[in-house]
């Protein structure tokens, strides 16, 4: 092979774009995503987790990158994986501080003298709702406090979460920062793609007892 | 200090009890000191060897010479270590799942925090040696081009 050959790409306005070794650049052509996610095997899922979800956020990130060479597909892999890895861990932590929540109207009522059984009943019943969020209000309260009491409950375990969704995002940043040195321009188009994804998962169907945490993924996978 | 009579004791020590001798004994001790395995060297792994082998083809193309091969072999290391560790967080989460099914109350993810965070150091460093060794190419290609 010609080890000398270069390629460039976008210009940049920043920086020049890095030499990349021509022979390892193949035709857009020749590097097919069946063969690429092959070399990358399947994607690390959880078992409640979608992997058509998780294809329509590769599928976008691929849409909105077009990537040129194998360095790139493994860049944009990697982009996805950690992308999908945020969702992840902000799902859990919405659907921890849920979980969190019955017990949490537990104590609330608790400190406030009153009776706390009905907070069993808060998330099926409609008018034991009521009749809780009208004893709350008589002490200038609201649904708030509950969530309060739950995010105090459960704050060291939020500290982790939220310190691995920074260093996730951190990673995600650092993989456009090494996308944009690889080719110029490439990240600015990428950055507004997983967020299309994240309000499409949003939407995604629940599976069947999904109801204990709300925020997760559907059951489905392949 | 050590007094010569506690020396003379532990190497009367040792020499009664050196580790197991039988095949069998070895095999059981060989993983002894062995916590999770994603340190261990790739090569040791078929699996994750094979997976290296197959990135490293796909970046460096069929005709790569012995120097560019050289080059891009830390990148597929790293980028299986990384796919590696992937994998183990998500069997770690599932197995949190399965052993707290039932329970309903605690979230997998949220059960095996300590251990996720260890998995995410060892994440961030793969990816270090990955950029360090795109940089590495690049810095090549660049002397090359001159």
């Amino acid at each position: 092979m010609n080890n000398t050959a270069v390629v460039t790409t976008e210009t940049n306005p920043h920086h020049q774009p890095p030499p990349v070794p021509a022979a390892s650049v193949p035709a857009a052509s020749a590097v097919a995503a069946p063969a690429m996610t092959d070399v990358f095997g399947k994607p690390a899922l959880l078992r409640d987790e979608d992997a058509n979800l998780y294809d329509a956020l590769f599928s976008r990130v691929v849409a909105a990158a077009r990537p040129r060479d194998p360095f790139e597909w493994m860049l944009l892999k990697d982009y996805a994986d950690l992308a999908w890895e945020i969702f992840r861990l902000r799902r859990a932590k919405a659907g921890f501080v849920n979980t969190m929540h019955k017990n949490a109207l537990v104590e609330v009522l608790k400190k406030l003298a009153l009776e706390p059984r009905p907070a069993l009943l808060f998330h099926k019943n409609q008018e034991a709702k009521a009749a809780i969020l009208e004893q709350l209000a008589l002490h200038g309260l609201d649904e708030g406090v509950v969530t309060a009491e739950a995010v105090v409950a459960c704050c060291d375990e939020l500290a982790l979460l939220d310190a691995m969704i920074k260093s996730a995002e951190q990673r995600r940043n650092a993989m456009l920062r090494e996308i944009d040195y690889h080719r110029g321009g490439l990240a600015t188009r990428l950055r507004d793609a997983p967020d299309v994804v994240d309000a499409e998962s949003e939407d995604a169907p629940v599976a069947d007892g999904a109801e204990a945490q709300p925020a997760r993924l559907s059951a489905n996978r392949r | 200090m050590t007094s010569p009579d506690r020396i003379a004791a532990n190497r009367g020590n040792a020499a009664r009890s050196t580790g197991p001798r039988t095949a069998a004994g070895k095999r059981k001790v060989a993983t002894n000191a062995l916590r999770h395995g994603l340190r261990a060297s790739i090569d040791a792994d078929p699996e994750t060897s094979g997976v290296v082998a197959r990135i490293a083809a796909v970046l460096a193309g069929p005709d790569a010479s012995p120097h560019l091969r050289a080059l891009i072999r830390p990148i597929a290391e790293a980028q299986a270590d990384m796919l590696r560790i992937r994998s183990t967080r998500t069997k770690l989460i599932d197995l949190g799942a399965a052993a707290n099914a039932g329970e309903g109350e605690t979230d997998p993810i949220v059960s095996s925090l300590a251990t996720l965070v260890r998995l995410d150091r060892y994440e961030r460093s793969a990816m270090r040696r990955r950029q360090v060794a795109l940089r590495e190419l690049r810095k090549s290609y660049t002397r090359l081009s001159k």
